[in-house]
């Protein structure tokens, strides 16, 4: 009995001043464009607060430069980094796939995969990769196609264009060589003045960039008329990928389920930012060329998928599911070749 | 005995009422107001006489033709009360949030803190932004080459390149309510290209270098934003009037540097014992007094639960724990 009460109260003495898990908070490392004052900062900041309820207390370190936040996130400086899907590709292929080029051609479509993802046991697997696992998934907005000449808007016009591509991307080599177009390498930061000075033909970027990197002036250059082709070439996220073994073991899956129902939050800035740009600016591709685009889209994933290893097979049939379920008609609904 | 508000409100609001020309008012404000104003190292005061002086301002003059120069000092200065606001809140909710790990049921409350905090952004953002309108309205597009401007238009353009970029950032602390263009970082930018470094502390310099430290890649070729910054504030302190000091540390805030932050306030505070506040622009350095102790406020709070004690400090790192010494008492000289 006297034994008893000892270890009882060694027990009590341990409870009382052993310092509490939760004591220390977890760093995420946030690449915002816009830094603090970035809409993508604002939400996961909102998330951070609602983790604490979890009983998971968060610190949110803001970056605007994504290189540099993968980078302290490899360093062990922080638990989890939220970058580009395409940053993080070399992690683990599975969620990233999700940016594959021409796969998601509307924000249902993403809208759907988010969820999936974030209730389908199955897939809570494969975005694990070693000690890194993806939990939350941010749109940012599709990415178009702008071209300094209007005129062009079909997939053999392409050919002998000069086109920005990030270095990092290695989807953006293989379309490129498809089309038969120059690449010109760039960073998220260079594109805008390499496509505004004329340093290249065209570029991709998604809305929200559109004002930041002034792609106006690239656009109403003075020679031609240039043009956004209404045609998304890939959907660009932001993943919250963390050090699975920092965080609790729900915390994934709880995690993964909240950005899915913050989805339309972060839509709607991506919405806006569209809305925001000159009706005039768009080329509005007709329905014949944009089977000829889906055409070459779907060539350029084969071969990342199976000669480059870049994308995740099953996320790709997964993907054509989702997009044979929205269009039935599609020809790749008969051909199943993902 | 007419207090100082009183001074410059009463001559404005008579002349905005009597005049409908803004010319007078322009002329007036900048030569009148702005030149006392000046010297009044207090943004309480200033603020409170912008905010006064904002309305009876834009009634002066036509619908058409408000006189907008005098309005840029007006809304810019009107935009110091939210802004202090906001930082306020800021507060509150760092000092919450450092709880949060112990005691979750204070999410509420910092969820309420950042609320607030958000409100008071979009209002500053607001104020900010038709100071930047303003500017564009008499020098016209800004970044789209230089205005011919006198000293005293320099002063004003100045105060509205500076508006152009509190506006975007509160915008943006605030959720985007007001829709603050996008572009006007990089507007604010090239405009600032315009105006002369010697005369005006090197925040020119500053704000040029304030596009490519928030978005990597996009300064001109072979230009280090940061460095750009670095060199702009240390010759901006020589002056005793800190304005690009203040600006680099907004900036490395706004960008998550906290490196920068952390030498610039150690910076600025060495730099307001060494050198005396030049009192012709003593509101502007305690303008950028303000920005970077709000900084350093945060700091303190987010660490120690409280605000920094002394201007341009930073709290101590934690102390590692003593060596174990040998106990003296081991062998008890007091037993048996």
């Amino acid at each position: 009995m006297r034994i008893a009460k000892t270890l009882l109260a060694a027990a009590l003495t341990v409870a009382t001043f052993a310092p509490s898990a939760s004591a220390s908070a977890a760093t995420i490392c946030l690449y915002d464009p816009a830094g603090k004052s970035g809409d993508y900062y604002r939400l996961v900041s909102d998330f951070a607060l609602d983790t604490a309820s979890w009983g998971t207390t968060i610190e949110v370190k803001a970056y605007t430069d994504e290189q540099t936040a993968t980078k302290d996130y490899e360093a062990g400086a922080c638990d989890g980094v939220v970058a580009t899907g395409v940053r993080l590709q070399r992690f683990n292929n599975f969620p990233s796939t999700i940016e594959a080029i021409g796969a998601v051609p509307s924000y249902d479509v993403l809208r759907g995969m988010v969820r999936t993802l974030a209730t389908s046991d199955g897939a809570a697997k494969k975005l694990r990769s070693g000690e890194h696992e993806t939990v939350g998934i941010i749109p940012v907005g599709a990415a178009y196609l702008f071209v300094r000449d209007r005129n062009v808007d079909s997939v053999p016009e392409l050919g002998g264009l000069r086109i920005a591509t990030m270095d990092y991307d290695k989807a953006a080599p293989v379309m490129v060589d498809r089309v038969g177009a120059v690449m010109v390498g760039a960073d998220l930061g260079s594109i805008g003045p390499k496509f505004n000075n004329g340093d290249v033909d065209a570029c991709y970027m998604s809305a929200p960039g559109y004002k930041p990197f002034e792609l106006e002036k690239g656009l109403n250059n003075g020679k031609t008329k240039g043009g956004i082709l209404r045609a998304p070439l890939a959907q660009g996220t932001l993943q919250l990928m963390i050090r699975h073994g920092s965080f609790p073991a729900d915390f994934g899956k709880r995690a993964r389920g909240w950005f899915a129902d913050h989805f339309d939050v972060a839509l709607a800035h991506v919405l806006k930012a569209e809305s925001e740009i000159p009706a005039s600016a768009w080329i509005d591709v007709p329905p014949a060329r944009v089977a000829e685009w889906d055409d070459m889209f779907l060539g350029v994933r084969l071969k990342l998928r199976d000669d480059v290893g870049a994308y995740d097979g099953q996320m790709l049939t997964v993907l054509r599911q989702m997009r044979c379920q929205a269009d039935g008609a599609r020809a790749e609904c008969a051909e199943k070749k993902e | 005995m007419q207090r100082p508000m009183t001074r410059f409100v009463l001559p404005l609001v008579s002349l905005a009422l009597l005049t409908a020309c803004p010319r007078p008012v322009d002329r007036v404000t900048i030569h009148r107001v702005v030149d006392r104003g000046r010297h009044v190292g207090d943004l309480g005061e200033a603020c409170a006489l912008g905010s006064s002086l904002s309305i009876p301002l834009a009634a002066a003059g036509t619908r058409t033709r408000p006189p907008h120069k005098a309005l840029v000092v007006a809304e810019a200065t009107a935009g110091l009360c939210p802004e202090g606001a906001a930082w306020e809140f800021e507060l509150t909710e760092a000092r919450l949030r450092a709880r949060l790990a112990d005691d979750p049921t204070v999410a509420g409350q910092v969820r309420d803190a950042q609320l607030a905090a958000r409100r008071e952004h979009s209002l500053a953002a607001d104020r900010f932004y038709k100071a930047f309108q303003h500017t564009e309205a008499a020098f016209g597009d800004v970044g789209e080459g230089c205005p011919h401007l006198n000293d005293d238009e320099s002063f004003v353009y100045l105060l509205g390149m500076v508006s152009g970029m509190l506006a975007m950032l509160h915008d943006g602390q605030g959720g985007g309510q007001i829709g603050v263009p996008l572009d006007t970082l990089a507007k604010v930018s090239r405009g600032a290209t315009c105006l002369d470094d010697a005369v005006w502390w090197s925040s020119p310099m500053a704000l040029s270098a304030a596009q490519g430290a928030t978005i990597p890649g996009t300064s001109p070729e072979g230009v280090d934003p940061w460095a750009q910054l670095e060199t702009a504030a240390t010759a901006g302190e020589h002056t005793g009037v800190r304005v690009s000091r203040a600006l680099q540390v907004l900036v490395a805030a706004n960008a998550g540097r906290e490196d920068v932050v952390r030498s610039g306030v150690l910076a600025h505070g060495a730099s307001v014992q060494a050198t005396p506040r030049d009192n012709e622009w003593a509101l502007l350095d305690e303008f950028a007094r303000s920005v970077t102790g709000h900084q350093a406020d945060l700091i303190w709070t987010k660490s120690l639960g409280y605000r920094a004690p002394a201007f341009g400090t930073l709290p101590e790192p934690a102390a590692p724990p003593p060596p174990t010494a040998a106990d003296p008492f081991s062998a008890d000289p007091f037993g048996d």
